[in-house]
């Protein structure tokens, strides 16, 4: 991208920029000798202002590795809490991780940042990163089917007592082998077992709302435009904003079905949600593209790096 | 009035607001320790005039001037000439007294600390000077740190004197200094005055007939952007030679 | 009046009579909606805080050294949030003081009327950047220059966030600052013109120091916005684990966490009735007490500067004058030594020597140059200025516009978006935001002006048009995503409106509430009072008069203020980020029906989505297009009614 590479030398142009416009209209102002005074002033101005800025830049250029950037989710993350019992057993995170509210948010900030580290869903994987493999095995659908990939979890819809009307037959549906095709398709895990989705019923009309997790939202998407398809009469409207707010929408009631990428907590297990499963997500490590320092981390040492105890990548690459 | 003694002398002065022309040709000489009245009626032109005197009307946008105003021989809107150098020489009070909202110690010291004078016995002697020229000192002396905004209009307008004295300028103009004063301050003004002359020359607009001629040596009579009369004040106001004049002396004037 | 002569007892039962008591009922009840709606602000957010106090005590939230909710056990620690906050505005302030003050002497006391009509209009457009298109910004090419230009690790800094927040208060302080010095009497400047003083002798002696109340006010209300804003934040300051303080804490390359940042990430996803859901209302309430600190003081600043110039009054000083000098000198004493530790601290020893050293040598080069190139170098300092400001507002404008005109086309505008997003148009989002503040205005225009009407034409100033103004100034220093808790936990959950586009509509028009009041207020004050004593003398009652003679002629001053409520609703994200607000493609039927925005759209698509930043640009664009037009039409219509509304 070309903004990557020409933003070196932005900022010295601009502020080049800057005095230069200024000493213009100052030197316009003049009708008479002190010219050549104000632009000595004015080089000087320009030569502390340049090396104060600068210097910071030149000083910091001897390369000692580089230090790990730990990217993370939000407090309230589904993936989050499931990393944080899995990976970590619960242990603190180093508190230098970033938190993002978002899968795509981890993702593109790892894109950005060369020396960052970040955990996302299988579907969130493309070649803007780099997957590292865990105990040398690669994150993908059939690692994740087979148990061999160590970091997977369940993907879930909520709804309010057990589930009625459209509300059931999109579950159904999405459970369906039909539906588990979109979820593979997503780059997600299919579950196991699947029947075909019976058409013969009558067509569903009404309206169908489903809200919640970002991590399940692109599967629900595609789901939807399909079992549309089916039920022509029928208007679903899928929205994201988090597991959290999916699940409160649907035990209020604004929502019909509520997505989630964690189980409920204690504080939500008296709401009457009923569970279920409807597909399967490996959590892949990935780091930037120009990371050369790993390929693969062990278990062990992905908990010590989000731990904070290694903080550099030359501490891994030896 | 025009001598070789003029100390400011104006040539062919003829000044606009945009489009609007307040001064028409104007052409006279002010003579040094003498005060000289410009009177007229409202919009005449002499407050605008005595702003020319001291490049006041800087200030101002849209101002243009033609014609020269020489002060000892200086074209004061020379290319080069620095209006704050002229400034320091030509002092100006204005109608409304205008203390600065500081003591009434760095209100008099301000002249001479912009001038680079630091040292505070000497700052100190400038205020005690400039204080008694301006006859405020003995009313004044106890609570100089105190605000400015605290004294009457009196006391400021004459502290504002006193500010312009702090920097020894020659020439003092007075933009109708007393006509946001009571009669009593303004008789204190007066007697001020008379006894500046020995030291500065007063340049004085005022509405007040009667005050013009109880304290200037000269007046001038402005109307309409035009300088109709200037002569001795005694001769302006027993015996003026135009009819317009006249008719605004014995008050048959609007 | 005429009716008192004609039988008093018989007129109390004409419908007229009824009509203007009812009216002045009605319009009463408007003008105390500020005062209601910022009391049930505060409760409701105390209402869900309180159980974490009880809980775990105000004590221990206030200081805790952790925020970690979902941490084993959970801690609620707000301290270091509190702390980012802090040092987010305080690096916000060290960028935007001296290029507002800059900018505002430029503008009022530099610049020829020609350069004026340009560059006031352009700082204010920059206040029309709405905060998600700054963060969008941010989060693309500021992070990245930081990251790069400073060789660290993650552009997501304290400093990060500390130049976006600083751009955006510059036009609050500019144009508040510029008016404070504007409304310095022009008699000081020339009695100190009189005596021989330059003219940047007179700004920086007489001009500044008179304005100085006006410029801090400025300032406090500048801290105020900074301190409430969320979005831009959220999106470039990293917001590491726990709320990490920088370690040391003048590291302004730490990522760090604030308080609008934390209630923005959290709010989203949080279990409605868990410990954590009641700690984030803690969080809102200690930044609502925050803020409405700061604006209390800028009140009170401007409302003394205010009495001052009405009447100077004699007062005797507290201590002595000798004393006072004292005080000064220690307290400046006091000031450097902390600089220099600050200094010792972070570059060491040498360097600190070296920048003492050069501070000394300009300070007596300084004196010693003339009075001429002094105020020749001021005045360069000061064009620098407003030039970088301007060019700030370049730079944004042409990143978006080069980026996001690739995007635009008739499709883009017309159809809804596909694949989440990465493809495929905005329609709904436009739809959903032309709704949003259709419906923001419908409410916020009839109460505010009825509340303005009331405060301006019903009441002597006093005690009750103190407290209602002092209400809508409070409202309107209330930070946005205070709004969006409050909006969520009345509308959405008390009133079971559910994410809707109507509780999406109400949370915005009550955050626009008070600039309506306000500009309403100032069309009412240009109407002359002799209109309105010619229409009494003729027996118009009350009502009759405003509605005839007073009203008409400040429609195109209400007008403008309609539509600065219409800029800022548009713009807004924080306040419909739990109201109303989701992300999706279909476009509402109903008002109980949540919507999209082009804010939210663009937040999520900057955030969640990876592969639309072709979209994200093309996104931006409209609605920078669409917010900056609307100020644009109102900054035009200001101008137009400023020259025709000398009577």
């Amino acid at each position: 991208m070309t903004i990557y590479n020409t933003i070196e030398y932005v900022d010295k142009v601009y502020i080049s920029f800057i005095l230069a416009i200024t000493l213009v209209i100052q030197i316009n102002q003049q009708k008479e000798k002190q010219k050549i005074g104000m632009l000595l002033i004015s080089l000087l101005v320009i030569f502390i202002l340049g090396a104060t800025l600068f210097s910071g830049c030149v000083q910091q250029q001897g390369q000692q590795g580089q230090s790990i950037v730990l990217i993370g989710r939000d407090s309230t993350s589904g993936t989050r809490e499931f990393f944080w019992t899995f990976v970590m057993g619960k242990a603190n995170f180093s508190a230098s991780l970033l938190e993002k509210n978002s899968n795509g948010a981890v993702q593109q900030t790892i894109a950005q940042t060369p020396s960052a580290i970040g955990y996302v869903g299988l579907g969130y994987v493309d070649s803007t990163v780099k997957a590292l493999t865990i105990n040398n095995i690669t994150a993908n659908v059939q690692n994740v089917l087979a148990g061999a990939y160590p970091i997977s979890r369940d993907l879930y819809m909520f709804t309010k007592g057990n589930s009625t009307g459209a509300a059931k037959e999109f579950i159904l549906f999405m459970q369906s082998i039909e539906g588990q095709a979109i979820v593979t398709q997503e780059g997600f895990v299919p579950l196991q077992n699947t029947v075909h989705y019976n058409v013969s019923g009558k067509t569903l009309s009404g309206t169908l709302t489903v809200s919640g997790s970002t991590t399940v939202l692109p599967i629900t998407d595609k789901v939807a435009t399909a079992f549309k398809a089916l039920n022509p009469g029928l208007m679903i409207t899928v929205t994201g904003g988090g597991s959290g707010a999916g699940i409160s929408a649907v035990s209020q009631g604004t929502v019909d079905i509520g997505m989630s990428s964690r189980d409920l907590q204690s504080s939500e297990s008296n709401l009457g949600l009923v569970k279920h499963v409807i597909a399967k997500d490996g959590i892949v490590i990935i780091v930037n593209p120009s990371n050369n320092y790993v390929n693969n981390l062990s278990l062990a040492q992905l908990k010590a790096i989000y731990k904070g105890e290694i903080t550099n990548w030359k501490d891994l690459s030896k | 009035m025009i001598s070789t003694d003029n100390i400011i002398r104006t040539e062919n002065l003829n000044l606009w607001y945009g489009e609007k022309q307040a001064l028409y040709d104007i052409t006279m000489g002010i003579l040094p320790n003498k005060i000289t009245a410009l009177i007229g009626p409202s919009g005449c032109g002499k407050s605008t005039l005595i702003r020319c005197f001291n490049r006041m009307n800087d200030v101002i946008d849209k101002c243009k001037i033609t014609g020269k105003i020489f002060f000892y021989g200086n074209d004061i809107y020379e290319p080069g000439a620095d209006a704050g150098e002229i400034r320091k020489k030509i002092g100006m009070v204005f109608q409304k007294p205008n203390p600065f909202p500081k003591t009434i110690y760095e209100n008099v010291a301000y002249g001479s600390k912009i001038q680079g004078i630091t040292n505070k016995n000497e700052l100190d002697n400038i205020v005690e000077k400039s204080l008694k020229n301006a006859a405020l000192w003995e009313e004044v002396k106890d609570r100089l740190h105190e605000s400015a905004m605290g004294l009457s209009g009196g006391q400021q307008q004459r502290l504002c004197i006193a500010r312009s004295l702090s920097i020894e300028p020659e020439v003092i103009l007075m933009d109708e200094p007393c006509s946001a004063l009571d009669p009593i301050a303004t008789a204190k003004i007066e007697d001020l005055m008379s006894g500046l002359k020995k030291k500065y020359t007063v340049i004085i607009v005022t509405h007040n007939m009667q005050q013009a001629a109880r304290v200037s040596d000269y007046t001038a009579y402005m109307y309409l952007g035009k300088l109709i009369e200037f002569g001795d004040t005694d001769q302006i106001f027993e015996n003026p030679k135009e009819v317009l004049t006249e008719n605004y002396i014995t008050g048959r004037f609007g | 009046m005429v009716m008192k002569i004609r039988l008093p007892q018989k007129s109390i039962l004409t419908k007229k009579f009824i009509k203007e008591k009812g009216m002045k009922i009605i319009l009463f009840l408007s003008a105390i909606s500020a005062i209601i709606i910022i009391f049930s602000i505060i409760i409701f957010l105390f209402r869900d805080a309180y159980p974490i106090f009880q809980r775990i005590g105000l004590g221990p939230f206030l200081t805790g050294m952790r925020w970690n909710p979902v941490g084993q056990p959970p801690l609620y620690g707000a301290f270091p949030l509190i702390i980012a906050t802090l040092l987010v505005t305080l690096g916000a302030m060290v960028i935007a003081i001296p290029l507002s003050i800059g900018s505002a002497i430029f503008i009022s006391e530099i610049a020829t009327p020609r350069v004026k009509i340009i560059i006031k209009p352009a700082v204010e457009l920059l206040a029309g950047i709405p905060s998600v298109v700054f963060g969008f910004f941010g989060l693309i090419v500021l992070t990245t220059w930081i990251r790069i230009s400073f060789n660290v690790p993650t552009g997501e800094t304290w400093l990060a966030g500390s130049i976006l927040l600083g751009i955006m208060a510059i036009p609050t302080i500019t144009s508040v600052a510029e008016d404070a010095i504007s409304s310095v009497p022009r008699e000081y400047k020339e009695g100190s013109l009189a005596v021989g003083a330059s003219r940047w002798q007179t700004i920086s002696k007489i001009i500044v120091p008179s304005a100085m109340s006006g410029i801090t006010a400025a300032i406090i209300l500048g801290i105020g916005r900074a301190i409430g804003e969320t979005m831009a934040v959220m999106m470039v300051c990293g917001n590491p684990a726990y709320g990490l303080i920088p370690q040391p804490i003048t590291n302004v390359f730490a990522p760090i966490k604030t308080l609008t940042a934390t209630l923005g990430i959290e709010m989203g996803e949080v279990a409605t009735g868990s410990n954590h859901y009641y700690a984030l209302f803690g969080l809102a309430l200690i930044l609502l007490i925050i803020t409405l600190i700061v604006n209390i003081l800028a009140t009170v600043i401007l409302g003394r500067l205010k009495e001052k110039q009405r009447k100077s009054k004699k007062k005797k000083p507290v201590i002595s004058y000798e004393f006072g000098r004292k005080i000064k000198q220690t307290f400046y004493l006091l000031i450097g030594t902390i600089v220099i530790a600050i200094l010792f601290i972070t570059v060491g020893l040498l360097p600190t020597i070296g920048i003492i050293t050069l501070i000394v040598v300009i300070y007596y080069l300084l004196r010693k140059i003339s009075v001429k190139v002094q105020q020749r170098l001021a005045f360069s300092a000061i064009t620098a200025t407003i030039i970088i400001v301007i060019i700030f507002l370049g730079i944004i404008l042409a990143y978006i516009v080069t980026n996001g005109v690739g995007a635009l086309s008739w499709d883009f505008i017309t159809t809804g978006p596909t694949n989440l997003g990465r493809s495929g148009g905005i329609f709904p989002a436009i739809i959903g935001t032309l709704y949003l503040v259709a419906g923001a205005i419908a409410i916020a225009l009839p109460l505010g002006v009825g509340a303005a009407v009331y405060l301006h034409e019903y009441t002597k100033e006093g005690i009750i048009t103190k407290i209602i103004r002092t209400g809508a100034d409070l409202l309107n220093g209330t930070p946005s995503i205070v709004f969006g808790l409050f909006g969520f936990a009345f509308f959405v959950l008390y009133l079971k409106l559910g994410f809707s586009l109507l509780a999406g509509q109400i949370t915005l028009a009550f955050m626009i509430l008070p600039t309506i009041i306000r500009t309403t207020e100032e069309a009412l004050k240009c109407v002359p009072q002799s209109l309105r004593e010619g229409s009494y003398a003729l027996g118009a009652s009350k009502w009759q008069t405003i509605q005839k003679v007073v009203l008409p002629p400040a429609a195109p001053g209400i007008l403008t203020g309609a539509i600065l409520g219409i800029g800022r609703a548009a713009g807004e994200t924080a306040p419909i980020l739990f109201t109303a607000v989701v992300f999706s493609d279909f476009i509402s039927s109903s008002v109980l029906q949540p919507v999209n925005a082009l804010p939210y759209h663009l937040f999520t698509l900057a955030t969640s989505i990876p592969g639309s930043q072709q979209n994200q640009a093309g996104t931006a664009l409209v609605l920078l297009l669409l917010v900056i037009g609307i100020y644009f039409i109102a900054i035009l219509l200001r101008n137009q009614f400023r020259k025709k509304m000398k009577w």
